[in-house]
């Protein structure tokens, strides 16, 4: 209501001023009904609660000053010991404070520039014992007896006042308007400051006033705390996220290459006919490639049978061979591990994080930690992707309606064709000894090897060091990331060697339980009840309650309240 | 004023609201010292051996059940009981306890086991399970990517 200023005088230390919307204040002395209210009823003290009989007190003169003190004013200044004095503040305005009179004083607010906005008259507290003020405002003294009652909790009949600036035709007829001053170091630590309504306004002295500045928030910046939050939705409804479809186009959809699904004997064929077959003229193969295997991009071990559209010729880059194969139908294939539904064990709150634990174990893509939160009470789906060209598979987590954890591997066990090849599965395959020591996989691939001859140096450099390779191989767990080399030979994979069915791996808190520990202590409850339906269902203790109507005393009834909040048998 | 005391043994925990008492015996006489309400101490004429065993007592006239905090025997036939008002019981039995309202914080009957719990412990050793799914792999493959078309081989 009122308006605060907070500021720092350079001589004076803090002062706050308070400045009412002068319609929040009105003091009629015409009536002479010794009332001083604001419109909503509040007192000055109650308005202003540093008025007090602290406040210190300019008087007229030594007797007035008596009379003061033994009213209960501990600080009085007598008007002779007023002294001349500046408030200077930050923006250069000052107080300027002086004694011109024998019985008064004057506070006049000056701006910087040397321009005094009035000439604050500041009539000094009188102490006339009839009641007959001689000073200018009769009826003003009246009022401000009253205001100095209700300060000091007395009834007087001294015409008191502390300041007061009326204009210059006495009216009785006035509506004032002005501001309480307070801590003016040693001068005046309270000081209402009354311009006359309409004729001054004193917000321009105060303007532009810096904030103390040893009172400067290093925070500020962040802006004040405000009330907020209770907009909330509580919708709780969740957008299903189903395993997505495979890809629709594949690598055999650009002509460049033909993947195909052979059995064993149909390999042994084509390697006969390569390397055995008289027919096979290789000078003329070599006007295209610098190596048959050139040609082969890849050959691998997949754990999926491979849908196939009948056979075929196998084509050597241009050369068209005797041996027929099955031509994979499709590059990408689904594979459905099931469901597994996540009973809640203890059907509370320990059957979440962080109480319990859980792991999954997903072939060829390592173990990992999911969080419990999303598994517990809900149907747990696996579907695997595998694309048959790469070895790259993503196991898809479905919690419930949702994928909720995708993680990636390669479940692709390439076999060597030439001496590079042969190099990187080497490599490979230390890696599996090396995780198998490590026990628990992690997420993730080892880096793709780019160079298969740097790969083989690598190689043979970490086989004659083995601690160094243990630890620079650790982070590749039992997944490998598909190994696809520009020369045409392919990486392979290892979790082939590894578990092939995913497994939870849970761990859950041993419960430690006293026995009839729901009679001696009870269960977690938050529930707003009424007593008398708790009657007769034993232990209960409450962290509120409203206690009324017992006919206890207030003692009693903070007893009662206190045992009720510690636990009662009902 | 007629002034009654009721004395009584009472069988239950301080901390039950409807205790199992049996009363020893039921005094009538006049109140003649001045003895606070919620902590009075009474004297009655009566043996001391007659009321040792009292550690409850009720004062209509009053509105309190009491625990019993003291006996001394002042003189021969003469023993002072003094006592602590049981607000639980008298808060059941005659004011509107049943009626008042709050938040349980825990119930014996009327729980929720998801809220945390932290009164409860654990054993060091954990219980580990593992849970198979009912699929996996189980079929392997041979996979030769070759350059070339398919399309166009002609045999």
């Amino acid at each position: 209501m009122s308006e605060k200023y907070s500021c720092t005088s350079l001589s004076h230390g803090n002062i706050d001023l308070y400045l009412p919307n002068p319609s929040d204040m009105y003091f009629n002395a015409s009536s002479q009904s010794s009332s001083f209210t604001f419109s909503d009823g509040a007192d000055l003290l109650t308005k202003y609660p540093k008025l007090d009989k602290n406040t210190t007190i300019f008087v007229a003169n030594a007797s007035s000053k008596t009379i003061a003190q033994n009213l209960g004013f501990s600080n009085v200044i007598n008007c002779q010991e007023w002294k001349n004095d500046r408030i200077i503040f930050s923006n250069g305005n000052y107080l300027s404070i002086t004694a011109p009179y024998t019985t008064q004083g004057r506070v006049d607010p000056v701006l910087a520039n040397g321009t005094v906005l009035y000439t604050n008259q500041i009539q000094p507290m009188w102490a006339d014992n009839d009641r007959v003020a001689t000073c200018y405002s009769y009826y003003s003294n009246i009022a401000y007896d009253s205001v100095i009652d209700s300060v000091l909790g007395v009834t007087t009949y001294n015409a008191i006042y502390i300041n007061f600036r009326f204009s210059d035709t006495y009216s009785r007829y006035r509506d004032f308007y002005g501001g309480y001053l307070s801590g003016v170091g040693q001068i005046m630590p309270s000081l209402i400051v009354l311009p006359v309504s309409g004729q001054y306004d004193i917000r321009q002295f105060w303007n532009g006033i810096d904030p103390p500045p040893t009172h400067e928030d290093p925070y500020s910046g962040a802006g004040d705390s405000t009330t907020g939050g209770g907009d909330g939705t509580f919708d709780g409804s969740s957008d299903p996220v189903p395993v997505p479809n495979l890809p629709s186009v594949g690598a055999q959809d650009s002509g460049f290459i033909t993947l195909f699904a052979p059995t064993a004997q149909q390999m042994k064929d084509l390697a006969h006919f390569m390397w055995v077959n008289p027919v096979f003229d290789l000078s003329a193969f070599k006007k295209l490639f610098a190596d048959p295997m050139d040609c082969i991009l890849g050959l691998s071990v997949v754990p999926v049978t491979v849908p196939t559209s009948g056979a075929k010729n196998v084509n050597i880059g241009n050369l068209i061979t005797t041996v027929t194969m099955n031509v994979a139908s499709q590059q990408y294939i689904e594979v459905d591990c099931g469901t597994v539904t996540m009973d809640r064990f203890f059907g509370s709150y320990l059957d979440f994080e962080p109480y319990t634990k859980i792991s999954l174990f997903l072939p060829y893509c390592g173990t990992h930690s999911l969080n419990m939160d999303d598994i517990a009470g809900k149907t747990i789906g696996i579907v695997y992707h595998i694309d048959i060209l790469t070895g790259s598979c993503i196991a898809f987590v479905k919690c419930g309606d949702s994928v909720l954890y995708e993680f990636n591997g390669a479940c692709g066990s390439n076999i060597p064709v030439n001496s590079l090849n042969f190099a990187s599965t080497i490599e490979n395959a230390i890696r599996i000894a090396v995780n198998i020591g490590t026990t628990v996989a992690t997420a993730g691939a080892s880096a793709p090897i780019t160079g298969a001859n740097a790969a083989t140096r690598e190689t043979a450099r970490k086989i004659g060091t083995g601690v160094s390779l243990a630890g620079s191989t650790a982070e590749g767990a039992l997944s490998m990331k598909p190994n696809v080399s520009r020369s045409g030979a392919l990486g392979g994979g290892v979790g082939i060697l590894g578990h092939q069915i995913p497994y939870f791996i849970i761990t859950r808190p041993r419960l430690c339980k006293p026995a009839k520990q729901d009679f001696f202590q009870g269960y977690p409850s938050f529930i707003q009840t009424t007593i008398g339906d708790l009657i007769g269902k034993g232990f209960t203790s409450f962290t509120n309650v409203i206690i009324s109507g017992q006919y206890l005393t207030d003692e009693e009834e903070t007893e009662l309240e206190s045992i009720l909040e510690s636990g009662v048998y009902l | 004023m007629s002034f009654n005391i009721r004395l009584m043994v009472n069988n239950s925990a301080s901390n039950v609201a409807d205790k199992d008492f049996t009363t020893l015996d039921t005094l009538t006489g006049v109140l003649r010292n001045e003895t606070s309400v919620t902590n009075p101490s009474i004297r009655i004429e009566a043996d001391v051996n007659d009321v040792a065993e009292c550690n409850y007592f009720y004062i209509p006239q009053f509105h309190r059940y009491y625990f019993v905090t003291d006996i001394r025997s002042i003189r021969n036939g003469l023993v002072e009981i003094s006592g602590h008002t049981d607000v639980l019981t008298t808060a059941l039995k005659l004011g509107s306890l049943s009626d008042c309202i709050g938040i349980t914080k825990r119930q014996e009957q009327d729980w929720n086991l998801d809220i945390n719990d932290g009164f409860f412990k654990v054993y060091q050793n954990p219980i580990v399970t593992t849970e198979l799914f009912p699929q996996g792999f189980n079929s392997f493959s041979y996979v030769l990517a070759v350059a070339g078309s398919e399309q166009t081989a002609t045999t």
